[in-house]
């Protein structure tokens, strides 16, 4: 009997820590699914022996519902594992949807620079009531998914007669967007900074806008920034990708700096993205725990 | 099976026949349900066969539950949503408060009923410029029918925008989108952009780049036929 439960549990066991602990990179290791896969085959094999040992209709049903919980259950982990995507953490500008193949689409909301941090993102899947997704996993059958707050900034330009000028991001997710997503990531005097870059079109200006954190801007911005504000170093380049004079800028604070015979102005503010991560069914993973148990349960529970 | 209590066995055909007294155990041999008759009383007795029938199945059921699961969103085709303005066709277009190029607050909630052929546009984007005469034209032409037509200017003044509609004699309506919003909202490629609304406020279409005038016409004809009473 335990040559059979053993490597079952195990199976159970080793899934339901890949939904537990979803996101980690060993889940679509080739060692790990051909392991998981060669305990399956191993529970599959016991199971036939121990089946034909069987005296009583009971054990072998015992025997069945065991194997087939751990079958359900390996299958669900290698397919997540062979099968599901790598981990992915969606950025998403407020107001953009996303689609997530094989899930559906995120909707990220329009929220003001003040309440981006409070802003939830919404999946909306077929035949489904959309969800929104917070900072605790969330289970959408094959993947989990979790908000992660990051640091986005909403930038403002203005020319030099003071007229509002349109923000685009040509490389960008969207191209008409005033709100940098930071997704690149750059290293300055020994800091991994992220940063983004924007068109002014009207002006024929291009615009690289580096983030400093609170702690970093206070280190580096001599004085140009409080204690606790972040920072966003603006260089204007012209459109042939020239560094103009007088390029190179800090708005720290939200406050609005003059820089390449522009006006433009930086507030940070935290955005979640979504992080998306295969995982085993957790409906499966459940039946089979259910199936396993319910096996084992019957091996050693007194005979009436 | 307790030996001691097994008298005979027989095949479920015949335990069907001639059972009628109380269970006592089954037991399954050789492919066949069979069932076990008290020694005491004689009479085949059942109370577990069904019982260790419904359990098979259900086991039998999950696994194929189980597979179903996991399999069906591998295989499962999923829509396919165009990117691009194009993607919300079918939707509720988004409403919220913007104001326009003179300062009071307007909503596309207020042209529910109407046909709204709305227009991403900048000062700077010479293909902009260039179809604004024909929205023009459209918009006189099928005002009385029920089409407005909106130019939705995206990161710019009011002063820049109004100017600029002056400079080409546009009276339709022109809002200014100054944080791009509806650019956002409509995955807009570039300016311009067009989406058309039918009188539910549904986005019937996203179009991205300049139209000619025949292919404005063409993209609202569909929703100018008088509704069927």
């Amino acid at each position: 009997m335990i040559g059979l439960a053993a490597p079952a549990l195990l199976i159970v066991v080793a899934v339901i820590v890949q939904i537990a602990l979803p996101g980690r990179a060993v889940y679509h290791t080739g060692w790990y699914n051909v392991g998981l896969a060669a305990l399956v085959i191993y529970a599959l094999f016991v199971s036939r022996a121990r089946f034909r040992a069987a005296r009583t209709t009971r054990a072998r049903l015992a025997i069945v519902a065991i194997v087939v919980g751990a079958a359900s259950a390996g299958v669900a982990g290698v397919t997540s594992g062979l099968l599901g995507p790598d981990n992915e953490t969606i950025v998403g500008a407020p107001g953009q949807r996303a689609r997530v193949e094989g899930l559906g689409a995120l909707a990220f909301p329009l929220v003001s620079v003040e309440s981006a941090g409070d802003a939830a993102v919404t999946l909306e899947r077929a035949l489904r009531a959309p969800t929104a997704i917070g900072p605790h996993p969330h289970d959408a059958g094959n993947f989990i998914l979790r908000a992660l707050p990051r640091d986005v900034a909403y930038v403002e330009a203005w020319d030099s007669r003071g007229n509002h000028l349109t923000v685009t991001q040509p490389t960008g997710a969207t191209f008409l967007s005033p709100v940098l997503l930071m997704e690149h990531r750059q290293t300055i005097a020994g800091l991994n900074l992220p940063f983004d870059s924007f068109n002014l079109p009207a002006a024929r200006r291009v615009v690289k806008a580096v983030l400093f954190t609170p702690a970093q801007a206070a280190m580096f911005s001599h004085g140009l920034a409080q204690p606790g504000e972040a920072a966003v170093l603006f260089a204007v380049d012209d459109e042939n990708d020239r560094l103009l004079p007088h390029g190179i800028a800090l708005s720290a604070g939200g406050r609005t700096v003059e820089v390449g015979g522009l006006h433009l102005r930086a507030m940070v503010t935290r955005y979640p993205a979504i992080e998306v991560a295969s995982a085993p069914n957790l409906v499966v993973t459940a039946i089979g725990a259910m199936l396993v148990l319910g096996g084992i349960a019957s091996f050693i529970a007194p005979r009436r | 099976m307790n030996p001691t209590v097994v008298q005979r066995i027989r095949t479920s055909d015949e335990f069907r026949a001639q059972v009628g007294g109380k269970a006592s155990s089954v037991e399954d041999q050789g492919g066949h349900a069979v069932a076990v008759s008290s020694a005491e009383g004689g009479a085949p007795t059942l109370t577990s066969l069904p019982a260790y029938r419904y359990v098979a199945g259900l086991i039998a059921v999950l696994g194929l539950v189980a597979l179903i699961l996991i399999f069906a969103p591998y295989f499962a085709s999923h829509p396919v949503k165009t990117s691009g303005p194009a993607g919300l066709a079918g939707q509720a277009a988004p409403v919220f408060a913007l104001y326009d190029d003179r300062g009071q607050p307007v909503s596309l909630a207020q042209y529910r009923g109407r046909i709204v052929v709305m227009n991403l546009w900048a000062s700077w984007c010479p293909p902009c410029r260039a179809e604004m005469p024909d929205l023009q034209r459209l918009s006189n032409l099928y005002a009385a029918r029920g089409l407005v037509i909106i130019g939705v200017n995206q990161g710019e003044s009011p002063q820049r925008a109004r100017s600029f509609a002056e400079s080409l004699q546009i009276h339709f309506p022109i809002w200014v989108d100054g944080a791009e919003r509806y650019g956002r909202l409509y995955s807009a490629l570039g300016l311009p952009t067009t989406v058309i609304l039918d009188r539910r406020g549904i986005v019937v279409r996203g179009i991205d780049g300049p139209l000619t005038f025949d292919e404005m016409r063409g993209a609202i004809s569909p929703l100018l036929v008088p509704k069927q009473s």
